[in-house]
Parts: C-alpha cells; structure tokens; sequence
C-alpha cells in the first residue's frame, strides 16, 4: 500500500454574501464564485503548473442549475485551466468541502493524485435549503426519522432539550463572542488575507465585495436576547445564535509530499487524520463529537493534544455541545479564535475549507501549537473532523 | 452643465444608460470611485450614449472631481454593465437630426462631458470590460488609461462606414495614442471593409489598452492594476508617435491612405476623406483643436444626405434582415435533413460546399456524367482540406462533411431529400425538364429550389404537379463569401415552402430577402440599369474613357471588370 504525506498547500474564499435579493450576490452565479477563487488562489501561485493539477472536487449541496452540471468540471473549465484537467462534483452538505478535502486528500495519501483543487460553494440566495428535494416517503411514515430532522433550526433546538444546562444564555453569549473575535480578526487582517474580492453585478452598477456581508460586529447580549425563535414557540434558537443564510465559495490546493518538493510548495498544514460519524438525524448537530472522537484515536491522540479548534457555528448550541462533552470552557481560547460561522456566515458545502483557512492562518500565528483539528455538523445526523498538523510547528 | 446643451434634453423617448457610483477600497488603502454605465435592460440591449445618459454622466465625474479634490478619492474608473461597455452614440437620435445645430450640440456635448475624463485631477481608467463601438471606444480614449477585457466581443470605430467621422475625440486622440498607421485602420480601412471590428487581442496589440485581462477576474484584476497606476506605477505606451512619425511617416501614410481610397471608392463618399483631413491635422496641435475641428465636420455630415442614406441602408441591412418582410410565420418550416444539389460545375459545388458547412446534413450531387460528378466531388473535398489547413474547420468537423457529401447519376439518390436546388445551364427547358424528372423521385414535401439569376420560376414550376413546392434560391458568386441570398416567390409558392427556404437561408447565414419573380430579381436587374447606363454614355459618341472615369468617380469602379 502506498502511503504519502497529504498537506494543504493553500486557501482562499470569496468574501461571503447574504443570502437574498437584498444580498450582494444576487445577480452573481454560484459557479462564477468558484472561478473566481479559483482563479484567484492560482494566481498566488504564478509559478504552478496548471496541467500538474490532477483533479478539481467542489462541492455543492444543491446540485442544480448554476450549482450543477458537474461543477467540479465547469468550473475548472470557466477558469481556464487547461482541458487535461478534470473534475467532478461532491455532496455532503454543510461537509461539502471538507468532503472534497478528505477525499482527495485520501486519493494523494495513497499516490493517485499528486495535486488537487478541493472546494465548495452555496449560493443559498439562489438555491434555499432543501429546494427540490423529495424526501422517501418512508422517512416518515416508518419513523425513520422525526419530522424534525429536515430542518435544521429543529435539531438545534432538541440538543438544548437533551442538555438542559446548556442554556440560551450561554448560547447567546457564545454567538455574541463569535461576532467579536470576528471583529476583532478583521481589525487585524487576519481574514482578508485569504479573501478573494469580488466584482458583482447589482441593479446599482457594480460592486466590489472584499468583507464578509454578514457580519454584525455590534451585537449585543442586551441586542439578541428577545429575537424571535422561528423554529418553535418559546424555543431558544435565534437569528443572533445561528449562522445567517449565506453565499459563498470556498477553494484550496492539496498535495502530496512529492508535489511539494517538485514544485517548490509551502505547506502550510499536514492531514493527520479524518474520521465522519453518523448520529440521530435529529439532533444532527452533536455530530462533531463522534467524529471527533474517531479522528482522535485515528491519530493517536488526545483532545488535549489539539491546540487550535475550528468548529463551524451552524448553531452556538451545537458547538456548546461538544465544549461540554470534551469538558472544554465556553471561552476556551483555542476555540474558533477568529470567529465563526455566525459571523462570517455558512453557505453550506463551502464551509469546510472556510474552517482549514483560518486554522492555517492560525497555526501561522502559533508555531508553539502542533496539532489543530476542523470540524462541523452535517444535516441528516453526521459529523466530520479533520485533524491537521502545523507545518511551522517548533516544539 | 452649459445652458447652451439645453435643447438636446427635452427628448424624453431616450433609453437612459444611468451611471451608478460605488466607491472601492484599493488594496493600498487608497479609493477608486468605480462608475458602471447601466441601461437597466438586460443583455440584448447594449447601452448607448444619448444627451440625457452624457448629461447624467457630467453630473456624476463632477462629483467626483469635486471629491478628488477633497482627497476623498484617488481615482476615477468607468466600466459598463456585463458584456457592454457601450455601443456608441444613440444612434436613433443623430438619425432624426434635422437641424444642424442640434446635430453639432450633440457633438459638443460629448466633447464636453468625454474632456473630464482626460482634465481630472486624478488619474482616470475605462475598463473595457465588452463591446465598445464608435463613442464607447471613444470614452476610452478620453480616459488616461485602459483596461481590456480578452473577451469583449468586438472593439471598434464604424463612423466612417455609416458616413460620418469619430467625433467625440477618436479622430484625434486614436492617432496620438498608437500611432498613424494603426489608427488609419481602425478609423478608416476597417470600416471600409464591411465595417470590420477589432478583437480584443488585436486592439491591445495595437496599443488601444494598456493592459489586458482575462473575463473572470476583469474589473477585479483592473482594480489591483488601477491601484498601481494610481501609486505611480509608470505605463508604456510602445506606439505613441514620437517627433520623427509625426514629420515624416505620417503625412505620407495619409497621402497613400487618400490615394488606395480614391482609387477604390471614387471621390464622392465623403466620410473616409473628412476623417483623413482630421487625423492628418491631429498631428500638431491641442486636444481642443482637434475636437473642434471634429465639431465643425460633424456638423455638415450629421446633416447631410449621405448619413441619413447611410442609415437607411444602416437599418434595413442590419435590423429588417433580421425580420425579412413578408416571410410567412416561422413555424411553417420543414425541417431539411437531406440536400440534393442537381448539376456539379463550380457553382453547384459551391452550394453543395454551403449546405454542408451549414446545415450538417448530407448532401448528394447529380449530374450528366460521372465525370463531373467526381470533378464536383473533388472540388467540394479539396476546398474542405483548404479550410482544415487554414485552420478554419476542424479535422472532425471535415471528416463529418467529407462523409456526409455523395454523388450519384441516379435520380433514386433524391428519393429521401428535403430539398433540392437546381444549378444547371441557365435555359428554361433545361430546368423544366430537370424539376419534372426530380418530381418523379423526391418525397411530397420536399423543396425544389433553382438557382436561377434570371429566368421565370413560375414557368419553371408550371407544368409541375406541385407547383407550390418550388421557390427561387438566388446566391452571389463567390457563395461563401456573399452575404446576399434573393428568394423568389413564384405564382404557386405556398407558405410553407416560402418559410422553409427563408429559415434555410437564416441557417446558411445568409441576408435573406424576399423578391418578386420578376425577369432578374433585384440585384441584377440594377445591375443591368448600370450597364445600359454606361452603354447609353458610349453609344453617345462619349470617349470609353471618359465614361468610366465617370464611373469610376462613383466609385464603380468593380464594372472595369466585365469588359
């Protein structure tokens, strides 16, 4: 068996947009945002030879229209890489990049691929959640599921009913923090050194977008406490707790430890190890913590041993749900350092590369850190968690 | 805003092409007020630049000068909405110019607003983000600098075809910019060539950008380049002429240009002329002498009747040919899987050639012998691997043709056709008798089409047991090259033979018109009033000479030919 070094060379993303007619992205096209991160994460490698590029996964949830189509292939084609190029299309929801990362990460590891482009991208504007979908009848009617399994604003709502004591309170404060630390990344440019601008097309002429369109740097405990809870009466899952309706692209370049020395790449992190995990569809959001927990021992290692967490903010509850479980505090510093999803947005299968640039960025930052993980919940009851180690670590 | 541009705004039918401010943080911390010109109509509608739009745009760079001054911008960019950057002046409106001083207002009014760009007190960019004709090249000029986008459709300066000049500031900056012999080109021999435009490659090489980008990083990539202009990044300009062009090299490519023109057209166009006066003159002087001397030409062209002729002609080539008057409804046509073609000799293989290309179907030939069918065959081949060695057919594209193309001397051969034109010798019985042969074999619904230039179709078809089947399919030698196709309806044409070769013709890419069957159809009968023309002058006694420099002063000069 063939076994290489897998490493993340490097990635970007567009600036995320809110989802909508009012959103930045209206009159732009989902695939159109993958090119232009494509693009522009080849262009901060000039030197790269394009045709060595073996493969180009990006992801989308809803694979229709501008999304579909083989959007792997589309777009390398839009970008212009060169016709020897191929690509496909992946799906895994909200784990829909980190998806295309393991799993051409797995094709390197094993010396199928030397390099790859791995992304993804929702365009949550054009394409709402679910639409389209046609559920097996039988989900419900032999109880495969809840019927609150499909929405996922429901299964954040039941882990605040399985675990009592993580309360709204500690929700809001966490998605308060988020909004913060989020602030406070782009007071130190921390997150637009991997943003992509983009020119976007409004009813207004056009518009560059070069920041995060969701972000609300002024929210308040005071501002967020008495928002509406759509999911259930008296429920205590808000707007201000959850990550906005989001659209965005997400794009990174992987490749093995031969690609490395060929063509001269920096690495910036080293896979580990990967593990996704299934749990009840309802309560979908707990999935990091089986995930993470067949990651870790995959590694040979122990939460302990991880100094930088990205864990993507669908719901503040579900991330106060692994806290707990791994006896972590609610501030815990290595936690989401620069904010999360809350702040930045969530546009479905682009979110996982989203959470590998800011823990690179981080590990940049950290050269006394070693090991740092990415993880995420994923509709329909799974998890996913990617362990990763600092190239620059000097222990 | 002078009050003197007042009279051009009270017409209120113009589409408004609005000029949408955003402001843009440069990476260098610096700000780039980005200025998009947006009709707000989708993207068959490019967007023009009519009073109303240059009076918008006046108000919009005099805000921002006021805001460079202040130092809350760095620079000024002007883009256009997807795929347009502008299609030019309003041409609806300088078509209805009656009065000369309107007509020089409009001018004027251009010259004004377009100047701002060149006077800002901050550098200025246009990005050529798509197709950019006459006025909306001319924008660009006036800018300092340039931005391309690889994949516009097609730049360029058509004035000179519709007969009049580049008036906003083209027939002086152009030349300064890349140069005489480039910009004779663009403004003058390429518009004579059946209003030829520049891809965006050509125009860059030729020094029109400063810079080109690919589509899908356009205005992004031309704002990082913006910034770097604006932090003093220095910009080359290899085709800007220099003392020794503009004492020697110009005036005698000027003087040739004026001679290769004469000989070609004749004295009488005016246009090609007038814009050589004003790139000759461009070569001294200042900027606002060369638009005024664009001010004072325009005003008598405008005016005049060989701009409003070249309108007319202008709209009936390029917005009638698209809805050819009196063809019956579209959806009448049958499809054409199958092409006969009866006769092999040069312009029956021509067609043959045509079909194929066009319609992807086969094609099968006929003829006397099967010697000529196989010297029709080789011919049609040979000019099929001519095309693949230019590297104008695919390899692929010619084997499918290649395969597709049959001969035979059988008259079987057309029993599944969909249609079949006729090339044979130019003799009604010759016709007659081809058509009643081929209606013995071909299926019922099949189109009989003659290429006759001259004879009777409806003599042609009327000893036919289906007379309504067959129409006049006229095509120009060399057919490839010939946009013209006379369709002729004959007594007993139907609806559905009328549609079918109207969209054949549509597929064959052809300017389909619809013509009576009279003795020549149009374009040759004209033909024929021209020559009589030329005999009358000779038959008068008058020397042969003198009748065709006559001719040739109109610039027919082509009719040499035929003696």
């Amino acid at each position: 068996m063939i076994s290489k070094d897998v490493y993340f060379i490097d990635g970007v993303r567009t600036p995320f947009g809110r989802a909508g007619e009012k959103g930045v992205y209206w009159n732009t096209r989902a695939d159109d945002l993958v090119v232009k991160a494509m693009i522009g994460l080849l262009d901060r490698h000039p030197d790269l030879d394009r045709s060595a590029i073996d493969d180009v996964a990006i992801a989308a949830t809803t694979q229709t229209g501008d999304q579909g189509l083989t959007i792997g292939r589309t777009s390398a084609i839009l970008a212009g890489l060169p016709e020897s190029v191929p690509g496909f299309a992946i799906d895994r929801m909200c784990a829909g990049a980190m998806t295309a990362v393991t799993t051409t990460g797995s094709g390197i590891g094993v010396g199928m691929y030397d390099m790859v482009l791995a992304g993804g991208v929702e365009h949550m504007g054009r394409h709402p959640m679910g639409g389209g979908a046609d559920p097996n009848p039988r989900f419900l009617s032999e109880k495969l599921v809840d019927s609150d399994a499909l929405n996922m604003g429901c299964t954040a709502e039941k882990i605040h009913d399985r675990f009592p004591h993580l309360t709204k309170q500690r929700a809001d404060a966490f998605a308060v923090g988020s909004q913060q630390k989020a602030a406070k990344a782009y007071e130190d440019g921390v997150i637009q050194k991997d943003l992509i601008p983009v020119s976007a097309a409004s009813d207004s002429g056009w518009q560059v977008v070069d920041r995060d369109e969701p972000m609300r740097p002024e929210t308040t405990m005071e501002g967020i406490s008495d928002l509406k809870t759509p999911f259930r009466p008296h429920g205590r899952v808000t707007a201000g707790n959850a990550s906005p309706l989001t659209d965005g692209a997400t794009i990174s370049l992987l490749a093995g430890e031969d690609a490395v020395k060929k063509h001269g790449l920096k690495p910036k992190m080293k896979m580990v190890s990967f593990a996704f995990a299934g749990v009840e569809p309802e309560i979908m959001g707990i999935g990091p913590i089986p995930a993470t927990e067949k990651a870790l021992a995959k590694a040979g290692i122990g939460i302990d041993d991880i100094g930088l967490i990205e864990i993507n903010e669908a719901f503040a509850i579900q991330v106060l749900s692994f806290i707990d479980h791994f006896g972590l505090e609610d501030d815990d510093p290595r936690i989401n350092k620069y904010g999360g999803a809350i702040a930045f947005g969530h546009p479905l299968a682009s979110s996982g590369v989203r959470l590998m640039n800011q823990l690179a960025s981080q590990f940049e930052n950290h050269p006394e850190v070693r090991y740092g993980m990415t993880t995420m919940c994923i509709g329909l009851g799974m998890g996913g968690t990617v362990i990763w180690e600092n190239t620059g670590w000097r222990g | 805003m002078l009050e003197k541009f007042a009279p051009l705004f009270v017409d209120d039918s113009e589409v408004i092409t609005h000029s949408f401010v955003a402001d843009v943080a440069l990476k260098s911390g610096k700000t780039l007020a980005l200025i998009t010109l947006d009709n707000l109509k989708d993207h068959t509608r490019p967007t023009t630049l009519g009073p109303l739009t240059l009076k918008e745009l006046d108000e919009v760079l005099d805000a921002q000068e006021e805001r460079a001054k202040n130092g809350e911008i760095h620079g000024i960019a002007i883009t256009g909405k997807p795929y347009f950057l502008a299609a030019g002046a309003d041409l609806s409106k300088i078509g209805a110019v009656e009065k000369k001083i309107t007509g020089r207002l409009y001018v004027e009014l251009g010259h004004y607003v377009f100047a701002k760009l060149g006077d800002s007190s901050v550098p200025t960019f246009v990005f050529i983000n798509g197709l950019a004709l006459g006025g909306g090249v001319e924008i660009a000029l006036n800018a300092k600098y340039r931005t391309l986008n690889s994949a516009a459709p097609a730049l360029g300066l058509p004035e000179v075809f519709l007969g009049i000049i580049p008036g906003w500031g083209g027939s002086y900056l152009l030349p300064n910019l890349i140069g005489i012999k480039n910009a004779l080109k663009v403004i003058v021999e390429n518009p004579l060539k059946q209003n030829r435009m520049l891809k965006p490659k050509e125009a860059f090489e030729m020094g029109i950008a400063d810079v080109m980008f690919e589509p899908q990083r356009f205005v992004e990539q031309s704002i990082d380049w913006a910034d770097e202009v604006i932090n003093g990044k220095k910009v080359k300009r290899p085709f800007e002429p220099g003392t020794l062009e503009r004492k020697t090299v110009w005036p005698a490519a000027v003087k040739m240009a004026r001679g290769m023109i004469k000989d070609r057209l004749g004295e009488i166009p005016e246009s090609p002329f007038v814009a050589l006066d004003l790139i000759d003159a461009a070569r001294s002087g200042t900027r606002d002498e060369g638009f005024k001397r664009e001010d004072d030409v325009m005003e008598e062209l405008v005016s005049g009747d060989k701009f409003r002729a070249s309108m007319y002609s202008f709209n009936l080539v390029q917005k009638h040919a698209k809805n050819p008057q009196g063809a019956p409804d579209k959806s009448l046509a049958r499809p054409v899987n199958k092409v006969g073609v009866v006769g092999a000799g040069l312009m029956a293989s021509q067609l043959a050639l045509l079909f194929l290309r066009r319609l992807e179907v086969p094609v099968v030939m006929t003829d006397v012998s099967q010697e000529r069918i196989d010297k029709g065959l080789g011919y049609v081949r040979a000019e099929l691997d001519k095309l693949v060695e230019k590297g104008r057919l695919d390899p692929d594209d010619r084997n499918r043709y290649s395969a597709n193309l049959s001969g035979s001397l059988d008259y079987q051969a057309f029993s599944d056709c969909d249609w079949v034109i006729e090339a044979v010798f130019e003799e009604m019985s010759v016709k007659q008798e081809v058509f009643g042969k081929l209606e013995q074999f071909v299926p019922e619904h099949c189109i009989l089409a003659s290429n006759t230039s001259s004879l009777s179709v409806s003599e042609m078809a009327k000893n036919l047991k289906n007379p309504e089947r067959v129409v006049g399919f006229h095509f120009f030698n060399p057919v490839a090259v010939m946009p013209l196709l006379e369709v002729a309806r004959a007594s007993e044409t139907n609806d559905e033979t009328m549609a079918t070769a109207m969209a054949v013709g549509k597929k064959l890419r052809k300017t389909t018109v619809i013509v009576k069957d009279e003795a020549a159809f149009v374009v040759n009968r004209l033909f024929g009033v021209l020559l009589s023309e030329q005999m009358r002058l000779w038959m008068m006694a008058l020397a042969s000479r003198t009748s065709q420099r006559q001719l040739s002063h109109w610039g027919f000069q082509w009719i040499r030919l035929i003696y």
